[in-house]
């Protein structure tokens, strides 16, 4: 019976999104959540009509089967032309404070979701107004935007849509959270691994920190709020002296390449680039053989 | 006492804590028949005089009872605030003077949740602070009782499983309090807070001579913390000005 449980439990665990263990994201007053604004959104996200050339969308880049990456190493627009960045997954970005890799004054999924449709240095979407025009020429179209929004399609409430949705994603959960919310033990490496992820040797969690192993989140209790801080560090990969946000480090086993360029293939190759840069924030620290797979096992079960 | 643990225990079925909840509800019955307050008229041919607060539904009537439950709640815990001064200052009398007139409120608290939940048996904030008092007042297991009921009702309601799980530390069930902490900490971290101070305040008050079982919860509890402080929960508020 027990085991029963314990087997329904991880089966609901195992739920792609909307893991019940994460608090309910900030929504703005402007863009309330409706069932029917986020079936409409994620419609949306793969929708190649929102493209220049018809053959691209969000899920273009944010590939859900890729855990909403692309395996690339930085991003290829609509037209073609690379990005200087990799792509980032989308998994808990509801809870980020500042989004994109670089600019902190990005603070909602509203605004963010504005640069790839309209960004032309270098084109990514290549969206412009006329393509809401022509989504408005089909039925389906007119009904759900009528439905939703009172309105027909515009730039607005295609975002508003798209980014109702981007914000119910959520990391599955994973070995870590069954051990955190369900006391169901971790491997002993996996432990130990935890322990260097958590220790000031390390400092790993200095910036990939909390439930979402990411900066920056912002933290908050009902008596204490506490104003967010922005973590942004520069990681020295590729001699880059460019501050980057620290991202999620959820499902991190499934979003390789890794680092803002996509130039590290695997952790391993993370870790020792930790080991050996110079940079501000980064604590000089040396992984003995055991301790660097204890730390990737625990890296693999976040 | 196998009985009443497996009443008491969060994993065990439903089936058992409606037993415990149908328990209270018979308990309750047999003091007051909810056909003494009827709703609406009196009926009959001749006159009844009504009672004060006839024109009241059952359910304002019992909401009405409620506070004035939480207001022996708060007056006690004001006694006992001023029994905790009287300690620091070594004043024994005081002390025991403001104690015993907590228990006296905590007392009159419990009458009237009692009341409450008659006239509402849907009242879970009732039977919640029903629990409460009776904790107060030493009796761990009639207040697990009235917790239970509380959670039959509203499984939801948080509070109760904390309260619940701190009667159960108080009786010593180890395994049961733990269960109740990682529910709160999936759904409530302040509440998971609030328990967390609570065990570390039991273990603190064992002192180092500890059981094989209590050692072993002792280091859980310590690594609970450790994960509560480092998994910081996310965003839970607006923070933020749109």
């Amino acid at each position: 019976m027990v085991n029963t449980l314990i087997l329904l439990g991880s089966l609901l665990l195992a739920a792609p999104a909307g893991a019940a263990f994460y608090p309910q994201p900030l929504v703005p007053g402007d863009n309330p959540q409706t069932p029917a604004k986020i079936a409409l959104g994620k419609r949306l996200f793969s929708e190649t009509a929102l493209s220049v050339t018809g053959t691209y969308s969000c899920a273009s880049c944010h590939q859900p089967h890729r855990h909403f990456t692309d395996g690339l190493k930085q991003a290829v627009g609509a037209t073609g032309e690379q990005h200087a960045f990799n792509t980032p997954t989308l998994y808990n970005v509801a809870f980020n404070v500042s989004l994109g890799w670089t600019d902190q004054q990005i603070t909602s999924l509203e605004h963010q979701h504005r640069v790839p449709l309209e960004n032309r240095n270098p084109v990514e979407m290549g969206y412009s107004p006329t393509l809401a025009e022509a989504l408005a020429q089909q039925e389906s179209y007119r009904t759900a935007f009528a439905a939703v929004f009172a309105s027909a399609p515009s730039t607005q409430n295609i975002v508003q849509a798209i980014a109702s949705y981007v914000r119910t994603l959520r990391a599955p959960a994973s070995a870590f959270d069954r051990y955190l919310f369900y006391d169901q033990p971790m491997t002993p490496e996996q432990h130990t691994g935890m322990d260097l992820f958590f220790s000031d040797r390390l400092g790993c969690a200095t910036c990939h920190a909390s439930l979402n192993f990411s900066g920056p989140i912002q933290h908050r209790t009902r008596q204490q709020p506490v104003v967010p801080e922005a973590v942004f560090h520069v990681t020295g990969v590729n001699n880059s002296y460019q501050a980057f946000r620290a991202p999620t480090l959820r499902s991190v086993a499934h979003t390789a390449p890794y680092m803002h360029d996509g130039s590290l293939a695997t952790l391993d190759e993370v870790l020792r680039h930790y080991q050996t840069t110079q940079r501000e924030r980064i604590p000089k620290f040396r992984l003995s053989p055991a301790e660097h797979r204890a730390l990737i096992s625990f890296l693999k079960a976040l | 006492m196998a009985n009443f643990l497996r009443g008491c225990t969060p994993s065990l079925s439903r089936t058992t804590l409606a037993v415990f909840a149908v328990v209270l509800g018979l308990i309750i019955f047999s003091v007051y028949s909810p056909a003494a307050y009827p709703a609406g008229s009196g009926g009959g041919g001749g006159f009844t005089a009504p009672p004060p607060a006839r024109s009241l539904t059952p359910e304002q009537q019992s909401e009405r009872l409620f506070k004035a439950g939480i207001r022996h709640r708060d007056k006690a815990l004001k006694q006992e605030a001023k029994a905790a001064a009287a300690r620091a200052a070594d004043k024994t009398k005081a002390q025991n003077r403001a104690l015993a007139k907590a228990q006296k409120e905590f007392a009159k608290a419990i009458e009237k949740q009692s009341e409450a939940i008659q006239f509402d048996p849907q009242n879970y904030k009732a039977a919640n602070e029903l629990g409460y008092a009776l904790r107060k007042t030493g009796d761990y297991r009639k207040a697990i009782g009235a917790y239970n009921y509380s959670l039959k009702i509203n499984p939801n309601f948080h509070q109760a499983t904390e309260y619940r799980a701190e009667a159960l530390l108080a009786l010593g069930y180890l395994e049961e309090t733990k269960g109740a902490y990682l529910k709160l900490f999936r759904n409530d971290r302040e509440l998971a807070g609030q328990l967390m101070a609570a065990m570390q305040a039991w273990l603190a008050a064992k002192g180092k001579d500890l059981s094989e079982d209590e050692a072993a919860f002792s280091a859980w509890v310590e690594e609970r913390q450790r994960l509560a402080n480092i998994t910081t929960d996310l965003s839970l508020g607006n923070t933020r000005v749109w």
